[in-house]
């Protein structure tokens, strides 16, 4: 019985304090017009990639595969080269779904890769800061060595030694990219650890893995959240700049960082075949800074309003 | 401070006068007054400058510059030919069996200190080559001492200072080019341990040469640069033209464009399909031909499932089984009707390549250019795989197997992977468009693109269903197929006849091709017409294109002429109008 | 001093141990290899293939192999007697093809002395090659290093001082915005710019290419080939270090002594750039280490695109290469300059900051 009434309080002291900060943060973002443009366009990225892509298809009878030899660079936004609002590439295919298929590719690989790298640094890194010692000491390690190796060769050996496809992509940005966020996890927990309530917790005799996920990681929803939109962005960045030394996704499936770099030769033959996938990185990125820069500053506890 | 003054004025003047003089009566100020050549290097540094290492394009351009071959080439007809500048070989003469090659070296050609060239610097290399040859050295000549001694070069012998004898293991007519293997390197500033070859300083800093450039430096990741040499004899204007010539850096072909059209560089090979319409419209002096590289999608026609060789140990043949689809000729042949090539040029290269009707690349003087390639004809195709059993039974727009297909099984789907190598944008746009081609008649081609040396573990154990890749053929080129054609090369891993592909026609005019008496090409191309024939029946491969070379200098280049395959053959003569 | 550096460098063995068995492990289970690349071509006879790959085969146990490249084999087999004959092994058998021959004594030093093999490609020591290379991509950090401190530095304490004023809102959306884009795609467009378009600055190289000998001269003789690829590799350094010097100069500011300062009447922009600035500029030591793996990631593509023969380029080079001794050499070199930053910049914030002794 007491462990119960322990355990409720303890959860409405955590709760409150959550629910406090998480509510001023919604206030202060209510506020920040370019957080909320950004987060605006980042949902019609999204829309326009998952949604609009295969109403494309069914409306206007176009398909990121078909090619047409006798069609290659056709202008964008011309009457005359309707349906391919976008014109079509260098082998008459149409751009505009390509765009959208591509992005359906980018964003996943980036978010996927993104969860995957938190979800990895956020276990190891409460696991370290809530047990310290040995497991801490290993973790460090890992982390100063492969924080040693400029990351972009890392990236670049790994990928040469897996064949780049989405899933392994995911699978390599996500394994290397953990530790930034282990970091900042660990040093939250480290303090968290010495919380009253959490301290409590345990003294009722509460499992150290409950301690952890239940007590521990809900305090962590900032630094997470935060973590994932720099991530995301960070990662679709990688992606392209890997597509550009040949070790990105691979052709034929497409990606905005392969369009990207396969379309430079075709710089004077079709400039909007590079524009339009460049324009489509910047912006992704530049959004998901934009709205993880807005949150870090809504959650900072130090800033007054 | 007055004397010293005076000291320095007199002598400064003395050596003006000396220099006004001396400079009009010397011959050799003649030389290389005609600027400096800068072409534009889309490969790594050279690896090497010592001829007998050399395998990479690069270091083989530069060499090639630095120094006199062995054989020589005639650049317009394209063959070995004695009498050559530039070349040690005067002529040769051939053994009643064939066998026994005598070649007559120069004795008027001499290295850069002084020293003439004689037999013992083919000696030297000859004997390089037998180290590589036992594993002690990488040297890329060694593939002419084939171990079974049954190919390639047996011994070679060199009876007085001028003569070079070869012994050959075969009289068949691609003897020649085993020859043109041999190399001529300084051996007397070479290590007498020719062991220890591989870490030579001359490797990288050849001071010794015999051609129309020394060296000049190596700078490493930004270029190599040559200086024009006073003294080479065989300049056809009596005097080398250009300063110097410096092989540059670039890091794409789109960089290499736009430095070409900026005037950073003034001679490139091969500049991206995209840009070379910009090319023409530019002032720039342009030689296009049809290229010796060519692309094909290569149909595995055994089963992938077990793949054998095509002879046992014993000599005797093997059943290698077939593939499921390609195992029967007539889907070949649909495809090969099916895939629109004509549109393949058009959008991957801009139309900037060669149809391959068979297997022999149009510049070559086996080419047989009577034979048309195979015509588009999308409803024979149909019809084709309908009489090889293929009908769509579920609709789906995917075909399947009936009970008369030859080897699929019935209610199997007609699908297959297709793969090429990731970083070609060629042929990535090649696959694009043969994988949407086919799914037109009835195919679902699963098309990929995966990292080289995975592509090429796959083609040499043989467990691919279709593969597109090219062919870059040597230069001088021989027609001969043994290596990818015949069952002799059919073993896995490592054969080049990865599709199992055995005609015994085929195989026995080939045999006969190679062994004309005399090896005239006239006498030998009418065996590879017919076999050119037989190829575009029976389909290893789909005939693609060899997509053509471009070769550009800048507008105030004279002398630019170039030949097939053939840049820089005449450099000696070239001359920018302001330098 | 001395204790506190050699305790750090100690500290790092256990990390360049790690990352010698990550690189290691890495390269071995890499595809292909470098036979079927080295002999790919219509008329390359079988028997060719064989003799290349038993030449650069590997045999030997993964243990073995690991422990020869790391620290050489010349103590796994010897010759003790001068004769040129193996006399003596250790871990190795002496005849390990079963010949009745002895094998060659080892000849390798193994990276910890130095050697780091032979390239697939160039064939020659690994070593000799990579002096050149570092010695361009140091240049080229330097200079980068420098333009983004001395932009972001300023840009930082102005942002600060300003705090939400005109220039503090137009260097935060262009920090982000430089950061949004890709590299190579900046670095494109600033070649067909200003190198194609208007023909004011080369398109790449380390300097002009009409010298036939006699190498490079010193650096300001070709600052024009080096302001493209500075400027692309310090974007993001002027962005991430003008946004931490706004930090920190705003966490100065906040300080008591900032305001005893002003109240004692000291000119404003005294106070900011005597004080505040440099007491700012303390956390900035803290970057050198993370700065080294930064300029050395951003190398390899600005050196790609902009034909500048440093380290980054030859790694990429040398990876589409398949040529694994060379990306290892680079690698472990990297990761060696990176720890030693990290080091250097730990003594470096001892140093400066009064509040932190060496113990």
């Amino acid at each position: 019985m007491a462990t119960n009434v322990a355990r409720l309080e303890v959860s409405q002291e955590e709760k409150r304090a959550g629910q406090s900060l998480t509510a001023l943060a919604m206030r202060r973002l209510k506020r920040d017009r370019l957080t909320l443009i950004a987060l605006a366009m980042i949902s019609f990225l999204l829309a326009f990639s998952f949604l609009g892509a295969p109403i494309l298809s069914q409306s206007l009878g176009v398909s990121p595969t078909r090619t047409q030899t006798d069609k290659t660079f056709l202008l964008p936004f011309t009457a005359e080269n309707f349906p391919h609002v976008l014109g079509t590439d260098d082998l008459g295919r149409d751009h505009l779904s390509r765009l959208l298929y591509a992005g359906q590719v980018s964003l996943s690989v980036g978010a996927l890769a993104a969860l995957l790298s938190l979800s990895i640094g956020v276990t190891v890194g409460i696991i370290t800061g809530y047990y310290g010692g040995i497991v801490d000491d290993v973790v460090n390690w890992i982390i100063a060595t492969l924080n040693s190796i400029p990351s972009l060769f890392l990236l670049l050996i790994v990928a040469a030694v897996l064949r780049p496809s989405p899933q392994t992509l995911i699978i390599i940005l996500g394994f290397l990219g953990w530790t930034g966020t282990t970091r900042l996890v660990r040093g939250e927990t480290l303090s968290l650890r010495e919380r009253e309530y959490i301290v409590s917790a345990r003294a009722v005799g509460a499992s150290p893995l409950r301690i952890m996920f239940s007590h521990i990681l809900p305090n962590l929803f900032s630094i997470i959240i935060i973590s994932l939109a720099l991530d995301i962005g960070g990662i679709i960045l990688v992606e392209a700049a890997l597509s550009f030394l040949g070790l990105g996704i691979l052709p034929p499936t497409p990606s905005w960082g392969n369009m990207l770099s396969n379309s430079q030769t075709f710089f004077t033959k079709g400039p909007y075949l590079v524009v339009a996938p460049g324009l489509m990185i910047f912006l992704t990125v530049l959004c998901m800074y934009i709205v993880g820069d807005g949150l870090r500053d809504a959650f900072d506890p130090t800033a007054k309003d | 401070m007055n004397k010293l003054f005076r000291l320095v004025t007199v002598s400064v003047a003395v050596m003006l006068i000396a220099a006004l003089v001396v400079i009009p009566t010397s011959a050799q100020d003649q030389c290389c007054q005609g600027g400096i050549i800068v072409e534009g290097n889309l490969g790594g540094d050279p690896a090497t400058m010592n001829p007998v290492l050399s395998s990479d394009t690069a270091s083989s351009r530069v060499i090639g510059l630095m120094q006199v071959g062995f054989l020589g080439v005639d650049v317009d007809e394209a063959v070995i030919a004695p009498n050559r500048p530039g070349a040690l070989v005067k002529d040769w003469t051939v053994s009643e069996d064939g066998l026994t090659y005598t070649f007559n070296l120069r004795d008027d050609l001499a290295w850069s200190d002084g020293t003439p060239i004689t037999s013992a610097d083919v000696a030297y290399a000859w004997e390089a080559i037998k180290l590589g040859a036992e594993g002690v050295l990488d040297v890329p000549g060694s593939y002419i001492i084939d171990p079974t001694g049954a190919t390639g070069v047996l011994d070679v012998t060199f009876p007085d200072d001028y003569t070079v004898v070869v012994q050959m293991a075969s009289a068949e007519c691609t003897s020649l080019s085993y020859a043109g293997s041999l190399v001529v390197v300084p051996s007397h500033v070479l290590p007498e341990d020719i062991s220890t070859l591989m870490d030579a300083e001359f490797n990288l800093n050849p001071t010794v040469t015999s051609g129309v450039f020394n060296f000049g430096e190596l700078r490493p990741g930004e270029q190599v640069s040559l200086v024009g040499n006073p003294n080479y004899s065989d300049a056809e204007l009596g005097v080398v033209n250009p300063t110097g010539y410096i092989y540059k850096s670039v890091p794409d072909q789109t960089v290499m464009v736009e430095q070409f059209l900026a005037g950073e560089l003034n001679v490139i090979d091969g500049p991206a399909v995209a840009r070379r319409q910009d090319i023409r419209n530019s002032d720039a002096q342009v030689y296009a031909y049809p290229g010796n590289a060519w692309d094909y999608m290569a149909f595995n026609q055994a089963d992938p499932n077990n793949p054998q060789n095509a002879f046992d140990e014993a000599g005797n043949p093997i059943d290698q089984g077939h593939h499921p689809i390609f195992g029967d000729v007539r889907v070949r042949q649909a495809i090969a009707k099916a895939v629109d090539v004509d549109a393949l040029v058009s959008a991957a290269v801009f139309n900037e390549g060669s149809r391959m009707t068979s297997f022999i690349i149009p510049a070559s003087w086996a080419y047989n250019s009577d034979l048309p390639p195979v015509a588009l004809d999308v409803e024979g195709a149909k019809a084709l795989l309908a009489e090889a059993g293929w009908a769509d039974s579920n609709g789906d727009g995917v075909l399947e197997a009936t009970a008369d297909a030859m080897y699929a099984e019935e209610g199997s789907e007609l699908t297959f992977t297709l793969y090429t190598n990731q970083g070609n944008t060629r042929r990535e746009a090649i696959g694009t468009l043969i994988q949407d081609q086919l799914s037109q008649i009835g195919f679902r081609v699963d098309f990929q693109t995966i990292d080289f040396n995975t592509l090429l573990d796959i083609m040499d154990s043989q467990t691919f269903d279709s593969i597109i890749l090219g062919w870059r053929n040597g230069y001088p080129d021989d027609p001969d197929a043994t290596q990818l054609f015949t069952p002799g090369s059919d073993v896995i891993p490592g054969g080049n006849n990865f599709t199992s592909y055995n005609n015994p026609r085929f195989t026995e005019l080939n045999t006969q091709a190679k062994n004309v008496p005399g090896c005239d090409p006239l006498e030998r191309a009418p065996f590879y017409h017919e076999m050119q024939a037989i190829m575009q029946e029976d389909l290893p491969y789909l005939w693609l294109f060899a997509q053509n070379g471009m070769y550009a200098a800048a507008a105030g280049m004279t002398g630019f002429d170039p030949r097939p395959s053939q840049l820089l053959w005449n450099i000696d003569t070239w001359a920018l109008s302001t330098p | 001093m001395v204790k506190y550096t050699l305790r750090r460098l100690i500290q790092a063995v256990p990390t360049l141990f790690g990352i010698t068995i990550l690189s290691y492990m890495l390269m071995y289970f890499a595809p292909g290899g470098p036979v079927a690349a080295l002999t790919f071509g219509p008329n390359v006879p079988q028997y060719e293939k064989e003799r290349q790959a038993a030449k650069l085969g590997l045999n030997d146990p993964l243990p073995i192999q690991y422990l020869r490249w790391l620290l050489g084999d010349d103590w796994m087999r010897w010759d003790s007697d001068g004769d040129g004959v193996s006399d003596g092994s250790f871990l190795l058998p002496l005849d390990a093809n079963g010949d009745g021959e002895p094998e060659p004594p080892g000849d390798r030093y193994g990276i910890i002395r130095g050697d780091f093999g032979r390239s697939f490609f160039y064939r020659r020591p690994v070593q000799s090659m990579i002096g050149d290379r570092v010695a361009a991509t140091l240049e080229l950090g330097a200079t980068s290093l420098i333009l983004g401190m001395a932009l972001g530095v300023p840009i930082g304490i102005l942002a600060a001082v300003r705090k939400s004023g005109w220039f503090d809102n137009v260097t935060r959306i262009f920090a982000v915005i430089f950061n949004a884009i890709p590299v190579f795609w900046l670095g494109l467009i600033l070649i067909l710019v200003f190198g194609s378009l208007l023909q004011l600055l080369p398109m790449g190289g380390r300097c002009d290419s009409r010298i036939l000998v006699g190498g490079c001269p010193p650096l300001w003789g070709r600052i024009d080939y080096l302001i493209l690829p500075t400027f692309v590799l310090a974007t993001g350094w002027i962005a991430v270090i003008s946004r931490y010097m706004r930090a920190s100069m705003l966490d100065v500011m906040s300080q008591d002594y900032m305001r005893t300062a002003h109240s004692k009447g000291l000119a404003s922009r005294v106070v900011w750039f005597k004080h505040g600035a440099r007491n700012a500029a303390i956390p900035l030591a803290t970057f050198l280490g993370p700065a080294i793996t930064g300029l050395l990631s951003g190398a390899a593509i600005t050196e790609t695109i902009f034909s500048w023969p440093g380290l980054g380029r030859f790694a990429v080079e040398a990876v589409t290469a398949q040529d694994y001794p060379v990306v290892m050499a680079v690698v472990i070199i990297g990761a060696v300059a990176t720890i030693l930053g990290y080091v250097l910049s730990d003594i470096l914030y001892a140093v400066i900051d009064p509040r932190i002794r060496f113990d």
